[in-house]
C-alpha cells in the first residue's frame, strides 16, 4: 500500500483510497477480490498482492501512459 | 488505546523520528460506533506517540458539500495530510497488520517526497489524466 502513497505524493494527478474491505465489503464483490492487496486503478482492477515497485508502477499506469 | 503493549510498540516505532509534521483528519458521524470509537482510540494513540502527528477529529453530521470539498467518498474517512494533501485516505481502522501499512503511509507523507526510483517517476510525469487507485485491504 505504500507504493500507492508514493505515488500520490509524486504526482497530484494521482490520489489514493486506502479501503478495508471488512467495512465495505461490497467493494471485494465488485472488484471480485480473491487476494490482498488488490488495487483498482479508476474502477478497473489493475494489481493483484504485494508487488516490487516496477511491476506495480508498470500495472497501475499501464491502460494510462501506454507504457508496455 | 491499542489493547496491547506490542500495538503500542508498533505504534511508537512506526513514528519515532519523523521528519516534519503530519495531520490526520478524522471525519466521522456525530453520534459514535463501536467501531468509530475503536478507530478513533487508534488515532489517538499513534497522535499521543509522536509530537509531530496531530490530529483532528470532525464528529459532525453528513455534509455533501464538505465531503465533496474535502474529496471523501463516505465517513468515517482518515485524511493523512503533510506539507499538503497528498489525496490520500484512509477508510477503515488500520489495526492488525494495516497498522503498520498506515505507519508506513504516515512516514511517507512526513517525508514529503515519494522515495521512488527515477524509472517510477519518469512513469509518473507520463501520466496525461488523473488516477485514482482503491486499495482493498483486510485488517489480518
Amino acid at each position: 500500500m505504500s507504493l500507492s502513497a508514493r505515488l500520490a505524493i509524486e504526482s497530484p494527478r494521482i490520489s489514493v483510497d486506502v479501503v478495508n474491505i471488512a467495512v465495505l465489503p461490497y467493494l471485494a464483490v465488485r472488484h471480485g477480490v480473491d487476494d490482498i492487496p488488490t488495487t483498482v486503478a479508476n474502477g478497473k482492477k489493475a494489481c493483484v498482492g504485494v508487488r516490487p515497485e516496477e511491476a506495480f508502477v508498470r500495472e497501475v499506469l499501464r491502460p494510462r501512459t501506454g507504457a508496455a | 488505546m491499542p489493547s496491547e503493549p506490542q500495538q503500542q510498540r508498533v505504534i511508537d516505532h512506526g513514528v519515532r523520528g519523523l521528519a516534519h509534521p503530519v495531520t490526520l483528519l478524522y471525519y466521522t458521524p456525530d453520534v459514535p460506533s463501536t467501531a468509530t470509537a475503536a478507530e478513533r482510540a487508534m488515532l489517538e494513540a499513534i497522535a499521543a506517540a509522536s509530537d509531530r502527528v496531530h490530529l483532528e477529529v470532525l464528529a459532525e453530521q453528513w455534509d455533501a458539500a464538505r465531503e465533496e470539498r474535502v474529496r471523501i467518498a463516505r465517513t468515517p474517512a482518515i485524511v493523512v495530510n503533510g506539507a499538503q494533501d497528498y489525496g490520500i485516505r484512509y477508510y477503515g481502522t488500520p489495526d492488525g497488520y494495516e497498522l503498520e501499512t498506515f505507519l508506513a503511509i504516515i512516514r511517507a507523507v512526513s517525508e514529503g517526497h515519494s522515495g521512488l526510483s527515477e524509472a517510477s517517476r519518469a512513469a509518473v510525469r507520463a501520466l496525461a489524466d488523473p488516477l485514482h487507485l482503491e486499495v482493498l485491504v483486510a485488517p489480518t
